[in-house]
């Protein structure tokens, strides 16, 4: 057999000594413990328990023995003895560094097949394995583990006693399968194997806070070992008796799995160790199509995930928005930081995300059909179609935090499938969120616009196709203009257009707003065309960026340009990749046009024929910015309309920048609508120094919002990006002191607008309304926050800064993409 | 959002300081000439070559090469193309040659191309493809209506024959100065050498599998726009 090496002699006594400690300590344990013993046999409780309470008269002195606290505390004691030696055996036997010259032998029937009968179903008993260890030969040899489990499930054990038990013998297999990682031989060791699937069974049927962590910490372990000798998963699969011998075994149970199921759901430390375990199994079950087949198709394997999901998210708080700043519209990280349910929710999500990427085909198949069938289908429908406002809210948010949390392109899908599939009363659920564009409450509108923003950022066109495309296509024959052929070169002219729409205040802006120096422009360098256009370029100068001073300066239009290019980069590469491999359009725009727009018949004036609700509900609330309008939510619809743009797709840009007059009386198109609002504008700011003044109190204000504070609700990474329409969520309410400070060097205009700005007023009005006593703007007479001419002029300030930064923002997109047109193909 | 490190923000020639809105018509304005030179070279007309000059995003080098039975055979013209500084789209540009070659629309002092002549209403409808090509043809047939050099026109309509002679000793003398930078904007993108085959025929075949698999991408491209536009 294998020659042990050398070894000093007092090497050879401490181990010894440490033999000799086991022994004596596992004979005051058998002796605490034997009277239980008689008449035991595992795995029949129901024998057992006859016997035993038939036979033994000596069974009440026992179980009063046990119930002490003494004597347990002393049983305790004694298996932390145990346990340290066979520590102190396992470190030994990890710093011997041998590998295991009889594992191959040993394994003769087990190599051929990974799907071979488990060893553990046949008698093995006169096999003899080298453990190269005294202690662990020892509790091998007595079956300790055995009997200790054998105590423990006795019927006269009382439950704290066994409850004792079982979480020493966890310990004691913790130790043990860490060792087998090195040596997993071991595992497969019938002294190891039955006790540790025994004790889990009872784990599983005795449930306990402390003995569940410890069984999914083990159960890790195991996971360990198992991925170092996958030869061992046939001990961990159960097959049916009757056709073991079949060439093809029918699978019962694959019980590593199966142990987790019960902790899954668990919010805590032993919900992640089943998770990862969970995960751990599937990768080492990837290539085992039998075993994937069966945990998809007779295991509750992905019933019990789905209804993890729902579980976590009927969890989530109903309506916790409110107490959210006024620019709230999604959920963001922050979010994620207060509230334990939706880091539970989201852990879980990223759960099924490594789930779905780990698992083999078959399985994921299965868990999307549940997905969709157990949480889309009665949960998510459910939040989504309540009465109240706040909740809808709220499941609206939870929805877009689901799609931009799920990764795999499966469940997007199913997600987009379920959207246009299903009805609830006479709309479909994309639908009806559409009908919320509209909704009275500005916060659900806002909440909403950002779902679709995420929506519009998946680049499916699918989507983009039942949301606009199936209209314009409908519409066409109405709808031909001189667009139609298209000569790119005409939208070098409408940028040009668009940038007039700047209203007229904002124009006069060509100063710092900090220190009255520079323009916030870049300063002019030699141009170089070419190294913007040019493929290799010198680096991105280092934007002004410090943490604490905010740096106010004026976005600069160079920022849209480069903000267009990325977007559209990215934008049209997708779009690209995917025409090709595209078929789901069909299903997802099978939907009649006429039907849908049956459903909206209040937006019929508005155009609806044409675009469709979605489009025509954007244009219509466009149309009101400078009414009743949140400015968070203005803010949410223009980059959504800009981010409609961004797509390569030629009708839609066609009809949004039409100018066809026939269809001028059933619905305005974007640019009538701006250059209303632009007269509109000018007409209430002055091109005074007033109006100059009250702009750059609102870019102040804006600006502001954007800047990086403390509070890490700023979503927007990049720095150095002053994106005035990027969605932030800052308060600036909490900056309201910066305007109740009176500057030493107030100027008349300045005096006025800080009665505009009051300090109550500082804040962004969620909406302001219009007084129709007073429609007229007084020419210089004293403006105080209280009268509705400052109320009026405020709200179009910040109407005019958003048309402002707008109307750059699609100045920009229409630039870049004439390039992006030109360019025979995208090569950069 | 700036999630590409490599690509540089744009820079423009703005003259400083300039208000936001000085700046965004300088842009609008450098848009225009910068998509026209994206249209031309993706889709290149024949015997005429245009580079931006790396200074200034308003001007364009360019070379005409002239290859048919006219008075011009065998000519290289060298030009520069100037848009108007601070002007938007709606202008008329430049164009001069190096050496201002006999010709009715040539100035004969200053080599200005008489643009006017070809194209006397200018709109924002006019492609830099169109103006380069139309320049080009002018070399093949001869407008004798031209008034920017008298003597050419009158040479023309008196004499055919000895207007070629006179063109030729005007060809041979643009030829020796090719080499010569004469345009005032220092860098030169195009230089003129003698053909090594050694050293050129493998560019030469090289340029023409890249053109013809461009070729191919483009017509790919314009079928996959075909299908957006009928779905």
């Amino acid at each position: 057999m294998t020659q042990r090496p050398r070894k000093l002699s007092s090497v050879e006594e401490s181990r010894h000594t440490a033999l000799e400690n086991v022994k004596k300590t596992w004979i005051e344990i058998d002796h605490l413990l034997a009277p239980l013993s008689a008449d035991v046999i595992l795995g029949d409780d129901a024998g057992a328990r006859r016997s035993s309470l038939s036979s033994h008269s000596v069974v009440p002195q026992i179980v009063l023995d046990l119930m002490s606290q003494h004597v347990l505390d002393k049983l305790n004691r004694l298996f932390d003895k145990v346990i340290s030696s066979l520590a102190a055996a396992v470190a030994r036997i990890q710093l011997r560094n041998s590998p295991s010259p009889s594992w191959e032998c040993m394994d003769a029937d087990l190599g051929q097949s990974i799907m071979s009968p488990p060893a553990t179903t046949v008698p093995s008993g006169n096999q003899v394995i080298l453990l190269e260890d005294d202690v662990l030969e020892y509790v091998i040899e007595q079956n300790i583990l055995i009997r200790t489990l054998g105590y423990s499930i006795h019927p006269l054990c009382p439950d704290a006693a066994a409850l004792q038990l079982r979480w020493n013998l966890l310990r004691i297999f913790e130790t043990l399968v860490s060792s087998c990682l090195k040596d997993p031989r071991l595992l497969s060791h019938e002294s190891i194997l039955v006790p540790l699937l025994g004790l889990f069974d009872v784990c599983t049927g005795k449930r306990d806070e402390q003995t569940d962590r410890k069984m999914m910490a083990v159960m890790n372990e195991l996971t360990y070992c198992l991925k170092q000798a996958p030869d061992l998963l046939p001990f961990f699969v159960e097959v049916e008796p009757e056709v073991a011998d079949a060439p093809s075994k029918e699978i019962r149970d694959l019980r590593i799995l199966s142990y987790l199921y019960p902790h899954i759901h668990n919010s805590g430390e032993t919900g992640q160790l089943a998770r990862s375990a969970v995960l751990a199994v599937l990768r080492i079950i990837q290539s085992e199509d039998d075993l994937n087949r069966h945990v998809a198709e007779k295991s509750d394997f992905c019933g019990i995930l789905v209804s993890g999901l729902c579980a976590f998210y009927l969890s989530l708080p109903h309506k916790c928005f409110s107490a959210f700043s006024p620019g709230w519209h999604r959920i963001n990280p922050y979010d994620v930081t207060c509230s334990l349910e939706l880091q539970h929710f989201t852990e879980y999500v990223e759960f099924c995300n490594a789930v779905m990427k780990l698992s083999h085909p078959v399985v994921q198949e299965e868990f999307t059909k549940r997905f969709r069938n157990h949480f889309l289908l009665p949960v998510v429908t459910q939040a989504l179609t309540q009465f109240s406002d706040e909740e809808v809210m709220a499941a609206t948010a939870y929805f877009d935090y689901i799609l931009r949390t799920l990764e795999d392109s499966r469940l997007r899908a199913c997600i987009f499938a379920y959207l246009v599939g299903t009805s609830s009363g006479e709309r479909n659920i994309m639908d009806h969120l559409v009908g919320n564009i509209l909704h009275a409450s500005s916060r659900l509108s806002t909440v909403t616009l950002a779902f679709f923003q995420t929506l519009l950022d998946m680049n499916y066109e699918p989507l983009l196709d039942y949301l606009i495309l199936r209209f314009l296509n409908e519409a066409r024959p109405f709808l031909s203009t001189s667009n139609d052929d298209g000569d790119v070169f005409d939208d070098l002219a409408l940028a040009q257009e668009l940038l007039q729409l700047i209203p007229a205040a904002c124009q006069l802006l060509d100063f710092d707003l900090d220190s009255g120096v520079g323009t916030g422009e870049p300063a002019a360098s030699p141009s170089a065309l070419k190294k913007f256009f040019g493929k290799k370029s010198s680096e991105r100068p280092a934007p002004v960026e410090s943490p604490r001073e905010p740096p106010l300066t004026l976005p600069a239009y160079t920022d849209y340009l480069l903000a267009a290019r990325c977007k559209l980069k990215e934008c049209w590469e997708a779009c690209a990749a995917a025409t090709d491999g595209d078929r789901e359009r069909d299903s997802l725009t099978a939907i009649s046009v006429r039907k849908t727009i049956s459903l909206f018949p209040d937006l019929e004036l508005h155009g609806v024929n044409f675009v469709g609700p979605f489009v025509a509900s954007l244009l219509f609330r466009l149309d009101h910015l400078l009414d009743d309008q949140n400015i968070y939510l203005s803010l949410q619809l223009t980059g959504l309309i800009s981010r409609l743009l961004v797509y390569p797709h030629p009708q839609i840009w066609n009809f949004l920048f039409s100018r066809n007059d026939n269809v001028q009386e059933s619905g305005k198109f974007l640019l009538q609508i701006l250059t209303t609002l632009k007269t509109a504008i000018d007409l209430i700011i002055p091109k005074s120094n007033l109006g100059k003044a009250v702009i750059k109190r609102t870019y102040r204000t804006l600006l502001l919002r954007t800047v990086k504070a403390d509070s890490p609700t700023f979503e927007n990474g990049p720095a150095g990006s002053q994106h005035l329409l990027s969605p932030a969520d800052k308060s600036p309410s909490k900056m309201s002191g910066f305007f109740g400070r009176k500057s030493p060097t107030e100027t008349p205009e300045e005096t006025v607008v800080n009665s505009i700005f009051t300090e109550a007023s500082a804040a962004i009005p969620e909406s302001v309304e219009f007084s129709s006593t007073s429609p007229r703007y007084r020419r210089g007479s004293v403006i105080t926050a209280n009268t509705p001419d400052a109320g009026r002029m405020r709200h179009a300030a910040y109407a005019a800064v958003i048309l402002s930064e707008f109307s750059q923002e699609l100045a920009a997109i229409c630039q870049e993409r004439v390039l992006r047109t030109l360019l025979p193909s995208p090569t950069d | 959002m700036f999630d590409s490190p490599q690509m540089a923000p744009p820079t423009f020639s703005l003259s400083s300081p300039a208000t936001p809105t000085e700046t965004r018509s300088t842009i609008a304005a450098e848009y225009a000439i910068f998509a026209e030179y994206v249209d031309l070279s993706s889709n290149p007309c024949d015997g005429v070559f245009v580079v931006p000059s790396d200074s200034n995003p308003r001007i364009w080098q360019g070379t005409i090469a002239i290859i048919d039975d006219g008075p011009y055979d065998g000519a290289l013209l060298r030009f520069t193309l100037s848009f108007r500084p601070a002007i938007a789209i709606p202008e008329r540009p430049r164009l001069t040659f190096a050496s201002p070659i006999f010709h009715p629309l040539i100035d004969p002092l200053s080599g200005e191309f008489d643009l006017a002549f070809l194209f006397a209403q200018w709109s924002n409808k006019i492609r830099m493809r169109q103006v380069l090509v139309a320049v080009r043809n002018a070399f093949t047939v001869i407008d004798p209506n031209g008034s920017r050099n008298p003597e050419a026109a009158a040479l023309i309509r008196s004499s055919p024959k000895d207007y070629r002679t006179r063109v030729t000793m005007d060809i041979v003398d643009t030829l020796q100065d090719l080499s010569n930078d004469n345009t005032g904007l220092g860098n030169v993108h195009m230089n003129f050498g003698p053909w090594i085959p050694e050293l050129y025929e493998p560019i030469l075949k090289d340029i023409l599998s890249t053109g013809a698999a461009l070729l191919v991408e483009k017509s790919r491209a314009d079928s996959k726009a075909d299908r957006h536009n009928h779905n």
